[in-house]
């Protein structure tokens, strides 16, 4: 968490026109409705500051002259405008709303396919939990920038111009006069924007440090409580919480410094319009009118440049969210549809290692020089100890990895030059740790594969004996699982990746099969459907039953990272050598019981 | 609306409130000036106004007659500058109070985050384990963050915001009123559309927000329960599957958020919308009026003035309702943890006379449980160990090992059942003292990202070079110290070095054994380190249990074999006890065990 914390700490520019080019790419696709809600925003930026000037034309043709008709016609026109501004403004903010919302969809899109992609070394070294902020918290963040960032610094600008062109039109020197608050408005809101963002991140630095101190001390309060420590920490606790409120203190000053300095230069600017304007006036040399839209345009002018200012930490995180975005549509995909691809004929079901080593980091070989040939149909176990490798040789198979060195080939053909989908789909896979997806029964035998009946389904479960209990289950089949399948027992789980593997019907089925200690009569039921599993396929098995091992054509033992001994049961126990001891440690108390 | 909830919410949070109460006094009196005067402002201009458009004195103000009689103004550029110099002033002033006003009531509402957050942690510490079993330390953490920052935002700018707007509402209305009053009830019939748009979007606003919410929840766990399973998902080629779910999740979160996009846009144009028709009917009405002389042009544009300074509150009171209602729902979460009393403490029982501990432990038909639903952890539990003895528990995982060995400091205690120490029961032990006795070296390892040295001395006041010299000896993290970039002083944790399994144990064992403890407790703690390292510390330590009494966890029958007595722990209950050549020489649990290690060992040397 913490270390989340650091990551989204780490606040670069925030502008950054190489991401910016890369983001406005997603922007193409609607250039036309981005054209259009520029052009509505420019539009109701314009009908916003006709209000004042129709209340001076008002105020100098009418009011003052006693023509209640013209009058009730400007009331009318302004009417007009509302209606017209209030249109604008609708449409321009859906539209806004609609092209983020379609480019943050796109974005989400393309990380999620993205990620599909990857191969799963990848997934080895980055821990879920990111990769989901990746899809989730920093799309929303580009999602506050595009939808109410960018387009309201667009809007600020236009304002802010709308304004200045008005006013100098209407009379440039009181115009001019007005601007001479400008440069100190914009002084001071720089001093304060400086001040602040380094008093906040002196706030956001204290605040981790309490929150991990925090955390830290209820993750190891039994030690806190068993040394001790209550005083001496609680001591630094509130040490630590000072610092944070000090710093915040110093925030609140700076904020109640600025705004009355903005208000105070406002009413300068204000202060200056009714003196000299008023003078004017009354010389002749300008309107009544003129004046009030003065007044209420000078109102409006600050509210922009204030604003300006806040969007910079909303364009500053977007900038760090788009970077880490970017970074991971950068990691290079597994291909899946190699070059001159080779189709698979009709599997037969024939794998062969061929001086087969692996590394994971190019330093420490979890396999080395691993040859050897199952032929069709044939049923072989792999056993060794933990660390020895196993997992490893059937992550190869599926290419979940690629061999460092050597080569596998199914029915004599080298598995790089298959469409890596073909392979898969004739490989039947049941893995130690139990996926179950949220959703029905049903779903979770024949995943997303429509071609797959309900009575495919049923005859699945029915022969890995997962039938009964699902049966058992109120809505039978279509009882929705819980993610991870918590509300199934540890048995039940791998009956039903059972009933999965044998619904998609592969020719080859590699199935490692979990430790974990099931009573005996579940346990009876596992092993019958691992037999049943096993019929008429090629299989290939990580065994940690004695029934397994003891059903099997012959037996492959790894032991760091090697094959020592190869052969069928009865002659590796003869041998007294490896396979032995491994049998006596890990078979041995099933043979008791 | 003060319901018996909020009653003790509210009651909750006046001592911390009642502390600064002279000061938040002041606040508030900063807040009333500030928003009288930002109301005074207007009232100059309309006077200014009217000097211009009459070109003459309105003589009916008492500004006039100060100006006139005091200052001795006679040209209309005096009176005008008199009139600039007045608004600057006023608007000086009220940004003095509003200085004030924010750093009062918002640093208060600062401090009073602060006092409740320590006052939190206080706490924290006086809870038991059983405390810490029930609650996520996620569900702690967010109400140290979120929660008191939600009641902050009620106490500072909910009740400063509350205040001001209210008041400036009332008052502005009372000017205009005094204006004209005709003017002031044709303007003022948008408004209350206002607050009703506001009202009724904002609930369907926060409907529509947590539709969103949901959705983005939804394809967090989609995305969540994609990557852990990545490995099915891709050995039974579902990836395109997958991108069309997650298309149809998406497609769904967009609409969500179009849906609100909707609505925000609704309301904003519609309080825009009803706010100019506000405009409109002034400018109608109020322009007919001014013509037919009933009103000043200045009354018009102070009208105008008035009436935007009213639409701020309209809009701002659903906003500050809000943070109200957060606030409050904040609070009861916060008081039900400080309701809580700690179950584990010094009470009547507690003879604090005793000084001294010896070491002597028994345990008399010791029961524990988490939770009364939950099954036992341990049944009947019967030990007894002298002074100075080793006690060695093996078992296997779940079994209640690190359980038992809990009881001890009194992290947790006996559901049924009792604890000795030195033939006393153990609560009546001052609960510092009897945790000053005892060394315990968890079996996760937990160490503090600090320095080294800190971890080491953490249950001792100023320790001596000599102290930590020793301990670092006997847990043999001496020989590692070269290889840090600061030996002692290298920061380790999150900020600083990994170490790695063993080192963090042997670390956890200098902490434990310089304190100098009666007891020794070491739960698992030697799981991390080689075999030869192993023996190397169990060496050392021989010393230095000799003269305490020593638990051990362990899943090793290396660490356990020399203990004076063995204990085999199964599923609660103590099903074999004796000495290491007993223990091998009858079937069970720790035979097995012991052939088992054997074996292992020799497949590890082919």
């Amino acid at each position: 968490m913490s270390r989340e914390i650091s990551e989204d700490e780490i606040l670069g520019k925030a502008y950054d026109s190489r991401l910016m080019k890369r983001l406005l790419f997603f922007l193409r696709p609607y250039r036309l409705q981005v054209a259009l809600a520029i052009v509505l925003l420019l539009l109701s930026a314009a009908a916003q500051l006709a209000g004042p000037f129709l209340i001076k034309t008002a105020i100098d043709r009418h009011i003052s002259q006693n023509d209640l008709t013209g009058l009730r016609m400007i009331a009318l026109l302004y009417f007009a405008v509302l209606v017209l501004a209030f249109s604008l403004a609708f449409v321009q903010q859906i539209l806004t709303q609609w092209i983020g919302q379609k480019v943050m969809y796109d974005i989400r899109l393309r990380i999620f396919s993205h990620l599909q992609e990857l191969p799963l070394s990848f997934f080895d070294r980055n821990p879920v939990g990111r990769l989901v902020t990746r899809a989730t918290n920093d799309v929303e963040t580009l999602n506050t920038m595009l939808s109410s960032g960018v387009v309201s610094i667009f809007g600020d600008v236009f304002v802010l111009l709308g304004i200045v062109a008005v006013l100098l039109h209407l009379n440039w020197q009181l115009a001019l006069l007005t601007f001479i608050v400008l440069p100190a408005i914009v002084v001071a809101t720089l001093i304060f924007r400086v001040k602040v963002r380094e008093s906040y991140r002196q706030v956001r630095l204290r605040i981790a440090r309490i929150n991990s101190y925090l955390q830290e001390n209820i993750v190891g309060m039994s030690v806190v409580q068993i040394f001790n420590r209550e005083e001496r920490n609680s001591r630094h606790f509130d040490q630590l919480n000072q610092s944070h409120l000090h710093a915040y203190l110093q925030t609140i000053r700076y904020y109640a410094v600025f705004y009355p300095t903005v208000d105070f230069l406002g009413a300068i600017a204000l202060a200056a319009i009714l003196w000299f304007g008023g003078l004017k006036t009354i010389e002749g040399g300008l309107t009544l009118g003129v004046v009030v839209a003065f007044i209420q345009y000078s109102e409006r002018f600050f509210q922009p440049i204030r604003d300006l200012s806040e969007k910079y930490n909303i364009m500053q995180s977007a900038m760090a969210s788009s970077e880490r975005i970017f970074k991971l549509l950068d990691e290079k995909p597994q291909i899946r549809i190699p070059e001159n691809p080779q189709q698979l004929p009709k599997i037969r079901g024939e794998i062969e290692f061929r001086d087969v080593s692996f590394t994971y980091n190019n330093k420490d070989w979890v396999l080395s020089n691993i040859s050897f040939k199952i032929r069709p149909g044939e049923r072989v176990a792999i056993v060794g100890a933990t660390g020895a490798g196993k997992t490893s040789i059937i992550s190869l198979i599926t290419r979940m990895y690629e061999p460092t060195k050597g080569s596998i080939t199914v029915d004599g053909v080298d598995i790089c030059r298959v469409p890596i989908d073909d392979l898969r789909r004739s490989i039947g896979m049941v893995s130690q740790n139990i996926t179950i997806f949220s959703g029905t029964v049903e779903y979770n035998i024949r995943l997303a594969d429509e071609a797959i009946t309900p009575e495919q389904v049923e005859k699945a479960a029915h022969d890995v004996n997962a039938h009964p209990f699902i049966s058992r289950m109120k809505n039978g089949y279509q009882s929705e699982l819980m993610e991870n399948g918590s509300n199934l027992s540890v048995g039940q789980k791998q009956l039903l990746s059972f009933a999965r593997a044998l619904a998609f019907n592969p020719r080859i089925l590699i199935l490692d099969e979990a430790t974990s200690s099931i009573d005996t009569e579940t346990e009876m039921l596992i092993r019958d459907a691992i037999n049943k599993l096993m019929a008429g396929r090629t299989s290939l098995i990580i065994a940690h039953r004695l029934s397994t091992i003891k059903s099997v054509d012959w037996i492959i033992v790894l032991h760091k990272g090697k094959i020592r001994e190869i052969g069928k049961h009865q002659e590796l126990l003869a041998k007294r050598g490896i396979y032995y001891r491994l049998y006596q440690l890990q078979y041995a108390d099933e043979l008791v019981q | 609306m003060l319901n018996q909830t909020s009653r003790r919410c509210y009651r909750f949070l006046w001592p911390y409130i009642k502390r600064y109460r002279p000061l938040l006094t002041i606040g508030f009196l900063c807040v009333v000036l500030a928003s009288l005067l930002q109301l005074l402002t207007p009232w100059i201009l309309r006077y200014g106004i009217d000097f211009i458009s009459n070109g003459s004195q309105p003589q009916d103000n008492l500004v006039y007659h100060f100006f006139v009689n005091h200052l001795d103004f006679v040209q209309p550029g005096h009176f005008l500058a008199g009139y600039a110099v007045l608004i600057i002033m006023v608007v000086g002033i009220e940004g003095s109070f509003r200085y004030l006003m924010r750093n009062l009531i918002i640093g208060i509402s600062r401090r009073i985050e602060y006092d409740l957050r320590n006052a939190y942690f206080q706490h924290l510490q006086k809870l038991s384990q059983s405390f810490y079993h029930r609650h996520k330390t996620g569900d702690l953490m967010a109400l140290a963050s979120n929660d008191l920052e939600a009641i902050r935002s009620m106490l500072g700018p909910g009740l400063m915001h509350l205040v001001s707007t209210v008041l400036l509402a009332v008052v502005a209305l009372w000017l205009m009123f005094r204006i004209n009053w005709q003017l002031t009830l044709w303007s003022l019939v948008p408004l209350p559309f206002v607050a009703v748009v506001v009202n009724r979007l904002i609930s369907r606003i926060n409907k529509q927000f947590r539709r969103i919410q949901e959705q983005f929840a939804g394809i967090t766990s989609k995305v969540q329960e994609n990557l852990s399973g990545i490995r099915i998902i891709k050995a039974y080629v579902q990836e395109d599957q997958e991108i069309v779910q997650f298309k149809e999740l998406n497609r769904e979160m967009i609409r969500r958020n179009i849906d609100i996009a909707k609505t925000h846009a609704t309301m904003h144009s519609s309080i825009e919308l009803l706010l100019g028709l506000g405009i409109i009917a002034l400018l109608a009405k109020g322009g007919g009026m001014a013509i037919e002389r009933q009103i000043s042009i200045g009354d018009l544009v102070a009208f105008l003035v008035y009436y935007n300074m009213l639409a701020w509150p309209m809009i701002a009171f659903g906003w500050v309702l809000n943070l109200w209602q957060q606030g409050l729902a904040s609070t009861e979460r916060v008081v039900e943890i400080f309701n809580l009393e700690p179950d584990i403490r010094n009470n009547e029982q507690t003879d604090f006379s005793i000084s001294k501990i010896n070491g002597d432990i028994e345990f008399v038909g010791v029961h524990f449980s988490y939770d009364r639903n939950e099954p036992p952890v341990l049944r009947g539990i019967d030990l007894k160990i002298a002074a100075g003895k080793t006690l060695a528990i093996v078992g296997p995982t779940g079994a209640g090992k690190s359980t038992l060995v809990n009881l001890i400091p009194r992290l947790i205690e006996p559901t049924q059942g009792q604890i000795l120490v030195d033939g006393r029961d153990i609560r009546s032990l001052p609960l510092q003292l009897l945790r000053e006795n005892i060394g315990y070296v968890p079996q996760e390892t937990f160490l503090f990202s600090d320095t080294l040295r800190e971890n080491i001395a953490y249950g001792i006041c100023c320790p001596r070079i000599e102290e930590i010299e020793q301990a670092t000896e006997t847990s043999q993290i001496k020989v590692d110290l070269d290889q840090l970039p600061l030996g002692l002083d290298t920061m380790i944790g999150e900020k600083g070095i990994t170490l790695s399994g063993g080192q963090k144990q042997r670390t956890a064992i200098s902490r434990a054994v310089i304190r100098q403890p009666r007891f020794l407790i070491l739960d698992d703690a030697l799981s991390a380190v080689d075999t030869y390292t192993e023996e190397e510390i169990l060496q050392r330590l021989k010393t230095v249990m000799q003269q305490r009494t020593t638990i051990l966890v362990s899943h090793r029958v290396s660490t356990v074999r020399y203990a004076d007595e063995i204990i085999v722990l199964q599923d609660g209950c103590i099903t074999q006890r004796g000495k290491h050549h007993d223990l091998i020489q009858t079937p069970g649990y720790y035979r097995d065990l012991y052939k088992r290690q054997q074996l292992e060992k020799s497949l590890e040397q082919l």
